[in-house]
C-alpha cells in the first residue's frame, strides 16, 4: 500500500513539474539573445544605453534584485521613453522590481503630468510583463511592439 | 516573507505567537504548520506544492523504510532519487543544459526556472531523516502532522540550520517552552536581526557600489574594499539569519544547532569550516564523507574523499561554475593543508595563522560572490593590480564611506562583544534589555527606508 502511494505521489511530481515547466517558464534563450531582439528590432531609436548606476539611479534597482538587465532611456530629457529588460534573481526580487517600476510610474506621471500630457498618456499605456524571471517595462510610441517582441520570444 | 521585514515583524509573528500560545499544548504543532505552509506560501504560492509533496512523500517512505528491513536498500534509494530528482531538476537543469550547449556548440532549447527558495535546506533534511530510519539510528515518525513540521518549520525552512531529524524527534514530540527560554530566544532574535539590517545590508551596500563601478573607475584599493566588505557582509547577514532562525525555534519551544561559531577567528581552513555553516558541514561528513570511507583510507582515497565532498558542498551552494570551483579550491587547500601545511602551521605564530586564513577565505569569497568564473578572475587581478590603478577618488570615497561598517563589522565578527554583552546581561539586566530594545528600535527604523532586504543564502 505504501509502495503504491509513494508511486502515485511521483506521478504527481511529474505531472506538477510538466504543468510549471510548461505555464511560468521564462524565454528558452539567453539573456544575451533576449537584448540582440530588441537591439535588432529598430524598436530603439532616440533612446541611450544606461548602466547599473543609471538603473539604480532612476529606477531603484539594485544589481541585488538581478542577474542581467539592459536598460534604455530617452536621450531627450523631455521624454518619458525608456524600457527595461531585466532577468530577475527569483520570484522575490520580481516583485521588488515590479515594484520599483511602479514608482517609477507613479513619479513620472506626476513629473511630466502638468506640463507634457502627451508624455503622460505614454505613461498611461506603459507595458508591465513578466515571464519566469524576465521582465519588460516600457514607455513609448512603440510600448505594445516591444511588448510583442517579448512574448514572440520562444 | 522575510524575517527582516516589517509584514513579518509585526504582523505574522505577533499572530503566530498568539494562536500558538493560545490553543491546547496538544495542538501547538498544528498551528505552527499551518502558519509555516503560509509563511512559505506567501513568497511562494505555486513551490508551496513542492514543500508540501517533499513532507508526504518522505513520510511515507520513512515509514515504507522501516516497515521491510530485507527490501530498505532499494526503497531508500528509490525516495533519495526522487528528492535528488526534484532538487536536481529545479537547481541544476538549466545549468545543465547550459554547459551541454555551450560544451557542444548546440542549441537544446529550455526554460530557466525560478529556483523554490529553500528547496536545498528542506530537500537535506528530508534526506537525512530516511538515511537515519535506515540506519536504524531514529525510528520512523507516526505522525504527520509532526513530520511535516519538522520539514516545514518556518523558522528554519528557508536557509537553515539543516536540523537532523534525530536532534529534534524528542522535541517534536513533547517540548517545554520555559520564560527564560522564551526570552532568550527574542533576545537572539533581535541580536540576529541587528547583524542582518544593521551590518549585513551596510556592507552589502559597499560591495554592490564597488562592483557597478566602470571600465577604468576600479582600483586596487576599492576592490579589496569591497571584498572585505562582502566578507563581512556573508557572515552577518548569514549568521544573522542563523541567529533568528534559533531565536524563532527557541520562542516556539525547540532548540537547533548552532551554525556558526565566530568563523574569523580561526587558525587554519580546517577549523574555518568547522565553524562556518556548521549544519552542513556535519550534514556532508555524515551522509557523504565518512559513508565514503572518511579518513580511514588510503592517502590517494582519502584526497579523493574529501575533493568529492567539497566539490559537492560547492555545488550545493549553486548551479554555476564559480561554486564547483569555490568548493573545489576548498577541497583542494584542506588536502594541502591536511598533508603538507599542518605541521608548519602549529609552529607559525597564532596571528600568522589568522591572517593566512582570513587571505584564502577573503578570496575565495571572490570566487562564490562574482556571477561567473571570469567575472571572479578578473576582480581578483584587479586586487593584485592587473588592469586597474593602485588608488583613485573613487577609492578615497569608498575609504571614507566604509571605514566605520568595516571596523564596526570586524569588532563584532569576534566573540568578545558578545562575551561582554554576556557578562553585563549578569550584572545589569534592566540596562541590557533596554539596549536590545534599542537595537530592535534602530533596526526598524532602518527597515522602513529599506523595504528589500533579501538574505544572500535564500538563492541556495
Amino acid at each position: 500500500m505504501l509502495r503504491i502511494v509513494r508511486y502515485v505521489l511521483v506521478v504527481v511530481l511529474i505531472a506538477f513539474i510538466v504543468v510549471v515547466y510548461h505555464s511560468n517558464a521564462s524565454p528558452a534563450v539567453s539573456f544575451q539573445e533576449v537584448e540582440a531582439a530588441y537591439t535588432e528590432s529598430g524598436l530603439l531609436d532616440g533612446l541611450d544605453l544606461q548602466n547599473a548606476r543609471q538603473l539604480e539611479r532612476y529606477l531603484g534597482i539594485t544589481p541585488e534584485m538581478y542577474e542581467e538587465a539592459a536598460y534604455w532611456k530617452a536621450a531627450n530629457p523631455m521624454s518619458a521613453d525608456e524600457l527595461l529588460i531585466i532577468r530577475a534573481k527569483d520570484e522575490q526580487a520580481l516583485a521588488a522590481i515590479e515594484e520599483c517600476v511602479e514608482n517609477r510610474v507613479n513619479d513620472q506621471t506626476t513629473l511630466f503630468g502638468d506640463y507634457a500630457p502627451e508624455e503622460a498618456a505614454k505613461l498611461a499605456d506603459h507595458i508591465s510583463d513578466a515571464r519566469g524571471i524576465y521582465y519588460v517595462y516600457g514607455v513609448g510610441d512603440a510600448a505594445d511592439e516591444w511588448d510583442r517582441v517579448f512574448n514572440g520570444i520562444q | 516573507m522575510v524575517f527582516s521585514s516589517l509584514l513579518f515583524l509585526f504582523v505574522f509573528l505577533p499572530c503566530t505567537l498568539i494562536v500558538y500560545f493560545l490553543v491546547p499544548a496538544r495542538a501547538q504543532n498544528v498551528i505552527l504548520l499551518l502558519f509555516s505552509i503560509l509563511f512559505y506560501a506567501w513568497g511562494e504560492p505555486v513551490y508551496v506544492f513542492l514543500m508540501l509533496f517533499s513532507c508526504v512523500f518522505n513520510y511515507v517512505s520513512g515509514l515504507d523504510i522501516a516497515a521491510d528491513e530485507r527490501h530498505a536498500k532499494p526503497k531508500l534509494i528509490f525516495a533519495l532519487v526522487v528528492n535528488i530528482f526534484m532538487l536536481g531538476f529545479f537547481k541544476y537543469w538549466g545549468f545543465f543544459l547550459g554547459s551541454i550547449n555551450d560544451i557542444f556548440g548546440i542549441h537544446i532549447p529550455y526554460h530557466d526556472l525560478p529556483l523554490p527558495i529553500g528547496i536545498s535546506f528542506f530537500t537535506f533534511q528530508a534526506m537525512s531523516y530516511l538515511i537515519d530510519v535506515y540506519r536504524g539510528e531514529v525510528e520512523p515518525n507516526r505522525n504527520i502532522i509532526d513530520f511535516s513540521l519538522y520539514i516545514a518549520m518556518f523558522p528554519q525552512l528557508i536557509a537553515g540550520p539543516i536540523v537532523k531529524y534525530h536532534d529534534i524527534a524528542q522535541q517534536l514530540r513533547n517540548k517545554r517552552i520555559t520564560r527564560v527560554d522564551f526570552s532568550l530566544g527574542v533576545q537572539r532574535f533581535v541580536v540576529g536581526l541587528a547583524k542582518k539590517v544593521l551590518l549585513a545590508n551596510t556592507l552589502g551596500a559597499v560591495y554592490v557600489s564597488v562592483c557597478a563601478l566602470g571600465e577604468g573607475e576600479a582600483s586596487v584599493v576599492a576592490l579589496w574594499i569591497g571584498i572585505l566588505a562582502y566578507t563581512l557582509q556573508i557572515y552577518f547577514d548569514f549568521s544573522g539569519y542563523s541567529d533568528m532562525a534559533i531565536g524563532l525555534g527557541r520562542m516556539f519551544g525547540f532548540q537547533f544547532q548552532e551554525n556558526f561559531n565566530y568563523p574569523y577567528i580561526s587558525k587554519s581552513i580546517t577549523e574555518f569550516w568547522r565553524r562556518w555553516h556548521m549544519s552542513l558541514s556535519s550534514w556532508f561528513r555524515d551522509y557523504v564523507y565518512i559513508p565514503l570511507g572518511g579518513n580511514r583510507v588510503s592517502v590517494p582515497r582519502h584526497v579523493f574523499n574529501i575533493l568529492v565532498v567539497w566539490t559537492l558542498t560547492g555545488f550545493w551552494h549553486g548551479a554555476a561554475w564559480n561554486f564547483l570551483a569555490w568548493g573545489f579550491y576548498f577541497g583542494v587547500l584542506l588536502v594541502v593543508e591536511k598533508y603538507v601545511l599542518a605541521r608548519v602551521l602549529e609552529k607559525l605564530p597564532s596571528v600568522v595563522c589568522s591572517l593566512y586564513t582570513l587571505f584564502i577565505v577573503i578570496v575565495s569569497w571572490v570566487i562564490f560572490s562574482q556571477p561567473d568564473l571570469g567575472a571572479a578572475l578578473g576582480y581578483l587581478g584587479g586586487m593584485f593590480g592587473i588592469g586597474v590603478e593602485f588608488a583613485n577618488a573613487h577609492a578615497l570615497y569608498f575609504v571614507r564611506l566604509a571605514a566605520v561598517p568595516l571596523i564596526v563589522g570586524a569588532i563584532c565578527s569576534r566573540p568578545n562583544p558578545w562575551r561582554w554583552f554576556t557578562r553585563k546581561q549578569m550584572a545589569h539586566p534592566a540596562l541590557t534589555t533596554a539596549a536590545l530594545v534599542v537595537l530592535f528600535v534602530v533596526c526598524l527604523s532602518f527597515l522602513v527606508f529599506d523595504s528589500y532586504n533579501p538574505f544572500l543564502y535564500f538563492r541556495f
